[in-house]
């Protein structure tokens, strides 16, 4: 192994280039969209402006709340400013929370807590108001139950030792228990992870289908050396062209986990999406010997290349990225797909059957040698 | 010691060779030649055991052919007719490269003197970038890193220079008288064949080959 390996740095010395470009294109190429499509999403946004005349904590609980709108940006400037944009619509409409705020929640007061601006081309003004009403209509909600909660202690003239922040917090925690309505969206099987801003990819799904294309067309070294006139020689070495194709594929196999290894890294530093290690090696090994065994039925590396997009190009169509998962009656499609057993952990498909099951061919076929 | 007793091949129910025997003596240099087509390349793949002979008994060295090929292979260094290189590796890459693949470690420095050995001097020039006759020089290098005892060459000139030409005939005469190599080799240059071979066959039954030698003053041996 350590002369196929020394061999294998000498061809790969010769590639550096383009070896390095489609190792890290994965990787790069999935933060590079994730990245670009999170920054449209935020520049898409319909800008609101919020006035904060205090800063407490259920007038920054408030803002958060406002946060979490779908396609809206909040902006926190001071009134003068908001208004000022407002007549230019640089801002879609206004919320200004006044001194106070937290105090007249407390006391279950709701009166002029917000006032609110809008122009004639308003249109997040209804849903940003709607946030708000259910937000304060929810605060005030729970200080009215801390209050009613002491005046039964006092009726009753019982000494529960309750304080009002505490009967707050248990009114929070009984809210989270038995929520109405929990959504969750995931892709293709994807793991469900909370977030603010969900991407419109799965990350693992994206960086499984550029890996792809980059395993292919870094295998083309199985053709380029089973067509070289060169390969008369390994009549005359210590290994045959198969036992050192093989090998090689091992190596090659190796090197590109060492990549895989270095993106689970990356990806979990940069999105905090992590994905099970063990998917991750079928996946490779799967993906490696595919690609190898694909490799031998070409003579040529162009039409080797044609091929290895034309298949890519189909993965992505039939993962869900352009036709959603459902919307065909081929479900046979599902179970050719590479990326899916990655992403749901079922690693028994037809594809990995006939990955291995052509594997065994390959490995019990006779070789040829031709001078 | 080579010893091929009734080689026969054939191709569907195309007779190539028929009944082929000879020897080869350590420190041997045979010529074979013949038209396009008669059989000699068929010969050398079938005794560099690339090829399976339709009847007939292959021996060197006592091993025979049929029981211990992967013995042979060690002892056989093999020439083509196509240049068998790594295009856009140096010199020195292509020969560290098949040294490592090989059944025999060499250093470097032994590597680089087959190559002197050869008149080979530009290590670390990219092959695409090297003459025709440098191409053939390095090729016929890259076979003897394993020290074969039997060299088979099919038209290892073809193509080159007349300087290249000489210095690959005087290498492979070195090789033979002073090395003891077995060679036998195929070419269509007469001169090349009359200067090197002791011992000539033509393979078929052309007239032209046979009095093309006996005009050289060689005895044609026919297979």
């Amino acid at each position: 192994m350590k002369s196929i390996l020394a061999t294998r740095f000498i061809h790969w010395k010769k590639q550096r280039t383009s070896l390095i470009f489609w190792l890290l294109f994965p990787i790069i190429a999935t933060i590079g969209i994730i990245t670009a499509t999170e920054v449209l999403q935020e520049d898409t946004k319909v800008p609101v402006g919020v006035v904060l005349e205090e800063e407490t904590e259920e007038s920054k609980e408030l803002v958060e709340e406002i946060k979490t709108t779908p396609f809206v940006r909040i902006r926190e400037i001071p009134e003068d400013d908001a208004l000022h944009q407002l007549r230019k619509h640089e801002l879609d409409s206004v919320f200004v929370i006044h001194e106070g705020f937290e105090e007249k929640i407390l006391e279950n007061n709701r009166s002029q807590l917000i006032t609110s601006y809008q122009s004639d081309l308003s249109f997040a003004y209804s849903p940003v108001k709607e946030i708000i009403l259910s937000y304060v209509q929810q605060e005030t909600g729970k200080s009215k139950a801390a209050f009613t909660v002491k005046e039964l202690e006092q009726q009753y003239e019982t000494n529960t030792g309750w304080t009002f922040e505490e009967i707050v917090i248990k009114s929070n925690q009984i809210e989270q228990d038995e929520n109405l309505l929990n959504t969750a969206f995931s892709f293709s099987g994807s793991p469900v992870k909370g977030s603010k801003n969900t991407p419109l990819f799965s990350i693992w799904g994206l960086w499984a289908i550029c890996s792809m294309l980059s395993t292919l067309l870094l295998f083309d070294w199985v053709i380029k050396e089973r067509q070289s006139n060169t390969r008369v020689r390994f009549a005359f070495t210590r290994w045959t062209l198969k036992s050192y194709l093989l090998q090689n594929l091992i190596l090659y196999s190796v090197l590109f986990f060492i990549i895989d290894l270095l993106t689970v890294i990356t990806l979990y530093a940069i999105f905090g999406e992590w994905i099970n290690i063990f998917n991750l090696i079928v996946f490779r090994i799967l993906l490696s010997l595919a690609a190898f065994l694909l490799a031998h039925l070409f003579k040529t590396t162009y039409l080797f290349y044609s091929v290895s997009f034309g298949l890519t190009l189909f993965v992505t169509i039939s993962s869900g990225a352009v036709l959603p998962p459902g919307v065909t009656d081929w479900f046979w499609l599902d179970l050719l797909n590479p990326v899916l057993p990655l992403l749901s952990g079922e690693y028994l498909s037809l594809w990995s059957l006939i990955v291995i099951l052509f594997t065994i061919v390959w490995l019990v076929r006779k070789e040829r040698y031709h001078a | 010691m080579l010893n091929i007793q009734s080689l026969s091949k054939e191709y569907g129910k195309k007779q190539i060779l028929n009944s082929v025997t000879l020897t080869a003596k350590s420190g041997e240099i045979i010529g074979l030649v013949g038209e396009n087509g008669a059989g000699k390349s068929t010969m050398l793949q079938i005794l560099a055991t690339l090829s399976q002979p339709t009847s007939g008994s292959i021996s060197l060295d006592d091993q025979s052919y049929k029981k211990s090929k992967k013995h042979i292979r060690k002892k056989v260094g093999f020439v083509g007719q196509d240049i068998a290189l790594w295009e856009e590796f140096t010199v020195k890459e292509n020969m560290v490269f098949f040294e490592k693949l090989s059944w025999i470690k060499k250093s470097e420095v032994e590597l680089r003197q087959l190559c002197r050995d050869m008149k080979l001097e530009k290590w670390d020039e990219t092959v695409k970038t090297l003459s025709g006759g440098m191409k053939r020089k390095l090729n016929l290098a890259i076979s003897l890193i394993h020290e074969p005892m039997l060299l088979l060459l099919d038209e290892p000139t073809v193509g080159i220079d007349l300087k290249s030409r000489k210095e690959i005939g005087s290498y492979l005469h070195d090789l033979a008288k002073n090395h003891g190599k077995m060679i036998i080799y195929t070419s269509h240059d007469m001169d090349e064949i009359n200067n090197l071979c002791e011992r000539v066959y033509c393979i078929g039954n052309d007239p032209f080959y046979r009095k093309l030698l006996q005009e050289y003053g060689k005895e044609p041996i026919i297979l």
